[in-house]
């Protein structure tokens, strides 16, 4: 349902046709040249990394758990901060 | 239904894309919180469903050329799962039989879930920069999170399903939604993570729906054998795929939940 809700608002919104189209959005100041964020982002991507060997690491100690759903609920939230880094 | 059609207008000229998205959420919080098997939550599951067709349409005929390709492939898409989800819903409360599993709603789900990944790629390669610098980077990052996600589809579907017993036929069938699954999570995951889609808001809601389709697309497999005479047998797939988005059908019982 809730990806339903998210096509009909992406359906309406005037920003779509740019997104589909391939043309410029409209987006934050761009951070590229500027060596201090340039360094942000290598160490957004090695604590992207460590915290997918995290997640493989819990996944592979869950995996001899009975309990499918807390399993679920601990890989979940890790790749939830995977994502949002 | 002209005033409907106004205001769909005027939303789609101005940045009032909230007056479709605040409906849609009131008709998904109906869902959760209606009695179950209710009329109430029969409609507010189709509710979304329609209004995407439907604007989709709309927006179809209107959009310039460049984007016309991509939405015409979103729409038939979205019409392909409205239809399916009819195929797996009414038509056998209308006429009370029981679906099997695997059965051609399977397939039906497959090729609109291949259709979704289709206009994915149309999607990316659009906006797919000239830096190759970037697009290595985003390949590399959008590996790595897709890697992950298949550990944990390794684990909690695949692995489970594999190990249950059922026919080749029905485990094949089952395995094949999480394979769409990640397919679809690794098309959307260089497309968060190379195009600036996270940034803006149309990019947002596109991110929202895939990955709220993916999160549901495991519990697929019990779509098409939910139904009375269910058995555990003929719907293999279990662990998270225990949970339901959608109606219930009237007279299931209790051991049958899948």
């Amino acid at each position: 349902m809730v990806s339903n809700a998210a096509v009909a608002s992406l359906a309406v919104h005037p920003g779509t046709v740019h997104l589909l189209a391939g043309s410029r959005l409209p987006r934050k100041a761009s951070t590229a040249g500027d060596p201090g964020r340039s360094s942000d982002r290598v160490l957004g991507r090695t604590a992207r990394l460590v915290l997918l060997l995290a997640a493989a690491l819990l996944t592979d100690l869950t995996a001899y758990a009975d309990d499918d759903r807390s399993m679920f609920l601990l890989v979940a939230s890790t790749l939830t901060v995977i994502l949002v880094i | 239904m002209s005033v409907v059609l106004a205001a769909v207008a005027i939303a789609m000229r101005t940045n009032l894309w909230w007056l479709v998205a605040a409906p849609n959420m009131v008709a998904v919080g109906v869902f959760v919180s209606a009695a179950r098997d209710s009329v109430w939550q029969i409609c507010s599951f189709f509710v979304p469903l329609l209004l995407a067709v439907g604007l989709l349409a709309v927006r179809t005929t209107s959009a310039d050329t460049p984007s016309r390709g991509p939405l015409r492939l979103l729409l038939a898409a979205q019409t392909g799962y409205l239809i399916t989800t009819v195929f797996w819903y009414a038509v056998p409360v209308a006429s009370d039989k029981v679906l099997p599993f695997p059965s051609y709603v399977d397939a039906m789900y497959f090729a609109v879930y291949a259709t979704f990944a289709v206009f994915l790629v149309a999607v990316m390669r659009r906006r797919a920069g000239n830096r190759a610098a970037e697009r290595r980077i985003a390949l590399t990052d959008s590996l790595i999170l897709a890697t992950s996600m298949s550990v944990v589809l390794w684990v909690a579907v695949v692995k489970p399903n594999l190990a249950y017993g059922a026919s080749t036929g029905s485990t094949t069938v089952a395995l094949l939604y999480p394979t769409f699954t990640l397919l679809l999570f690794a098309l959307a995951a260089r497309l968060a993570v190379g195009s600036g889609l996270r940034r803006s808001v149309p990019g947002a809601l596109l991110l929202v729906w895939v990955g709220a389709e993916i999160s549901g697309t495991p519990s697929t497999p019990c779509r098409a054998s939910m139904g009375p005479s269910t058995t555990e047998a003929s719907c293999p797939s279990h662990g998270w795929s225990r949970t339901r988005r959608s109606p219930r059908w009237r007279s299931i019982p209790a051991q049958s939940t899948c």
